[in-house]
């Protein structure tokens, strides 16, 4: 009876977990075989599996756009923004969090009040404030705009999490003789992974993505980000989708390689911390 | 004595990171650094344009040839520094406003289907008077479109938009089997033959119209406004700029024919993109679609359509012998905000692209046409059939309308037919309904320019 009973909450968890697997994928499989699909064929059937193994859509998609420095171009600045968005955003949420001073509380609600301005209207004053800083058409021009913008997100996420760390702990470190920035660095740090994980994905994938600014703060191809590759495949009315999913699937490959190889030191980082004790 | 250490490395880390990825001293200067300064460091006066780009893209292609020609020919003396954008036109606009915000524009512009933001760049004096200059050379005017001279020319005598040589019109393509299929044996050449072909496809099972709502419903549009093109009092309203009452009986009637050519559809126009109706044409689902002739090479292209698929296609002004095109679209205007040596620069540049060879190779790729543009008799009968067909019917047009992409607000295009087209033809709207919001969205635009 309980061998019954297990075998069918096994078959239930197998279900669910099979349901999330294909909602997880679907997208990607759906990019990928599109990718093999005509222009024709996308657009008329657009969740037929491909008839036949259709390559130029890749040939296009590497003869027109160097997607590879664009991938690397992203990389960088997708990476160093979410590099210094981590490191500043959790060191000012610390302060905002611990200190005590005049004004702490209309500071926090004053950056945090960022998120609610929507980006298109800040265009022309961060294209005047990164153009007089000569960052203009430079990767550290984007990087400082997109770490900007995950401020609030970060910051807000980051002060909470120190708020909800018991002050006992910092006391015991301090009773230790650990003086301020040792706590920070070496108690409160590695107890705020997830917090901090929390604070990169956002920043990275917003950074990512971002086409916008990308576009405005740009000109040189050196500087050009992935997204505006993919715009290239879908102008007013000249539009090649096989080559547009290609260009995606190179993209996202690398990416895949990497999360494949290194899962598990990944899966660890993001625990890592979560579990007090 | 801890805490400042950490500071102090992270500081000099910050600073690394940026400077690593900030710009070399071998890199060029941003846009809105004058190019004077550069001319007078290293002799060559460098001249930023943006072009727009994308794949399969034959204005793009002629472009870029036509650089860098010009970077050869004028080596040691002026430099044309493209930044090749790829995006939609709305894209290229937004990026000029915000140059402009801050006076660093490219030396040479588009600005044709934005004319509100033409006159406030003329009003502040953002533009260079092309007229002088057109003046001082009649060769280089001689080559330029008769027409566009005369349109662009100002009251004052200033001129800020310098013509192609030449014009794309739009038209129709239409899918001769499917014609003939349908027992059609010639394009319609009224508005009432036009539906009645519309019924015979549809009698045949086939979707007469390639159609879509988004994207300024564009070919539905084309359509629509070309039926004002028929009438004396539809072609006065098309002249206005910006017309602020559609309260007239020509646009009424323009409307219900753009709710009557969504009977003669696929299903998927109502919402659709302008690349599925395309296709539907394409993969010769429908018989017809109003398009310019830049979508020439598509039909050659694989990519797109089947082989063999180019002879099926014919190429037809709109019913009433009308077409649609604006010389807006393919004008140039020199700014002033790169400095006088960088606009001199411009200047020969648009000399040198309006030079005979390049118009002709315009007209026979893109169908750029026009009374100055001469074809060679080799090159005509080296063209496509529905290219010949474009060349003739472009040559023997009565009406050419403007485009209402350069005569309506941006306020009626992307925000009301946007939000209500899809409901003006599925019915949940009337025609008096859309109309009043025609007239709301006009009221709004003059009040957002004030």
């Amino acid at each position: 009876m309980k061998t019954k009973k297990y075998r069918g909450q096994k078959l239930l968890d197998y279900m669910v977990m099979a349901v999330v697997v294909l909602i997880s994928t679907f997208p990607f499989l759906w990019v990928l075989l599109s990718s093999f699909k005509t222009n024709n064929q996308i657009l008329s059937s657009s969740f037929s599996l491909p008839t036949s193994l259709y390559l130029d859509g890749y040939k296009i998609a590497m003869e027109k756009v160097d997607i590879f420095s664009r991938f690397l171009t992203s990389l960088t600045v997708a990476g160093i923004s979410t590099l210094l968005a981590v490191v500043i955003y959790s060191m000012a949420g610390y302060v905002l969090a611990r200190c005590r001073f005049r004004g702490k509380n209309v500071m926090f609600l004053l950056l945090i009040s960022s998120m609610l301005i929507p980006s298109n209207a800040m265009v022309q004053p961060v294209y005047f404030v990164v153009n007089k800083l000569g960052l203009y058409d430079t990767k550290a021009g984007l990087i400082l705009v997109y770490t900007g913008f995950g401020m609030a997100m970060s910051l807000f996420l980051m002060r909470n999490f120190f708020l909800s760390i018991p002050q006992e702990l910092e006391d015991a470190a301090c009773i230790d003789g650990a003086g301020f920035g040792r706590t920070f660095l070496h108690v409160m740090l590695p107890v705020s992974k997830s917090a901090m994980a929390s604070a990169a994905i956002l920043t990275f994938i917003f950074s990512w993505n971002e086409f916008m600014y990308a576009m405005l703060l740009t000109s040189s191809e050196k500087n050009r980000t992935l997204p505006l590759t993919i715009k290239y495949f879908t102008s007013a009315f000249s539009f090649n989708y096989s080559s547009m999913f290609a260009a995606l699937v190179l993209c996202i490959l690398p990416t895949l390689v990497v999360y494949v190889v290194l899962q598990e030191q990944i899966a660890e980082s993001m625990v890592a911390g979560s579990v007090k004790g | 004595m801890l805490k400042k250490s950490v500071a102090g490395i992270l500081s000099v880390c910050m600073v690394l990171m940026l400077t690593a990825c900030g710009k070399g001293q071998e890199q060029k200067p941003a846009v809105g650094e004058s190019s004077e300064i550069q001319a007078s460091g290293e002799g060559v006066v460098k001249i930023p344009i943006i072009l727009t780009t994308g794949t399969n893209d034959s204005q793009d292609i002629q472009m870029r040839a036509i650089v860098e020609d010009f970077n050869r020919e004028y080596e040691g003396v002026y430099q044309m520094e493209p930044e090749y954008l790829a995006g939609s036109s709305d894209d290229y606009r937004s990026k000029l406003k915000m140059l402009n915000a801050s006076n660093s524009m490219p030396a040479l512009i588009q600005v044709g289907p934005e004319p509100a933001f033409y006159e406030l760049l003329v009003e502040n004096d953002c533009l260079v008077n092309v007229a002088p200059y057109l003046e001082a050379d009649g060769e280089w005017k001689s080559r330029l479109m008769p027409q566009g001279l005369q349109e662009f020319l100002r009251e004052d005598g200033s001129m800020y938009m310098i013509p192609s040589s030449g014009m794309q019109l739009t038209g129709i393509y239409y899918n001769k089997e499917l014609f003939e299929k349908a027992g059609i044996g010639e394009f319609p050449k009224t508005w009432d033959a036009f539906w009645e072909a519309c019924e015979k496809l549809k009698e045949n099972n086939i979707p007469a119209l390639s159609l879509h709502t988004t994207e300024t419903a564009w070919c539905p549009m084309l359509l629509s406004t070309a039926y004002l093109g028929a009438s004396e009092a539809g072609r006065t309203f098309m002249d206005q700029q910006f017309p602020d009452d559609f309260e007239t009986v020509e646009v009424k009637e323009a409307m219900e024919l753009l709710i009557r050519q969504f009977q003669y559809t696929t299903p998927d126009a109502v919402g659709g993109t302008y690349a599925l109706a395309a296709n539907n044409f394409f993969s010769g689902n429908t018989a017809m679609i109003a398009n310019g002739p830049w979508m020439m090479p598509s039909l050659t292209d694989e990519d797109y359509a089947e082989a063999g698929f180019a002879e099926k296609v014919g190429y037809a002004p709109f019913p009433e012998n009308v077409m649609v095109g604006s010389m807006e679209q393919t004008s140039w205007c020199v700014t002033t905000d790169q400095g006088e040596a960088a606009a001199e620069g411009a200047i020969a540049f648009m000399k040198f692209y309006s030079r005979e060879a390049y118009a002709q190779k315009r007209a026979v790729e893109s169908g750029e046409f026009s009374s100055v543009v001469e074809i060679p008799q080799e090159d005509y009968d080296a063209m496509s059939s529905t290219m010949k067909e474009c060349v003739d019917v472009t040559s023997d047009v009565d009406v050419v309308l403007p485009s209402y992409q350069t005569k309506w607000d941006p306020v009626i295009q992307n925000d009301v037919f946007g939000r209500e087209i899809p409901n003006l033809v599925s019915g949940a709207i009337s025609v008096d309904q859309f109309i009043e919001m025609l007239n709301q969205g006009a009221a709004q635009y003059k009040e957002d320019i004030q």
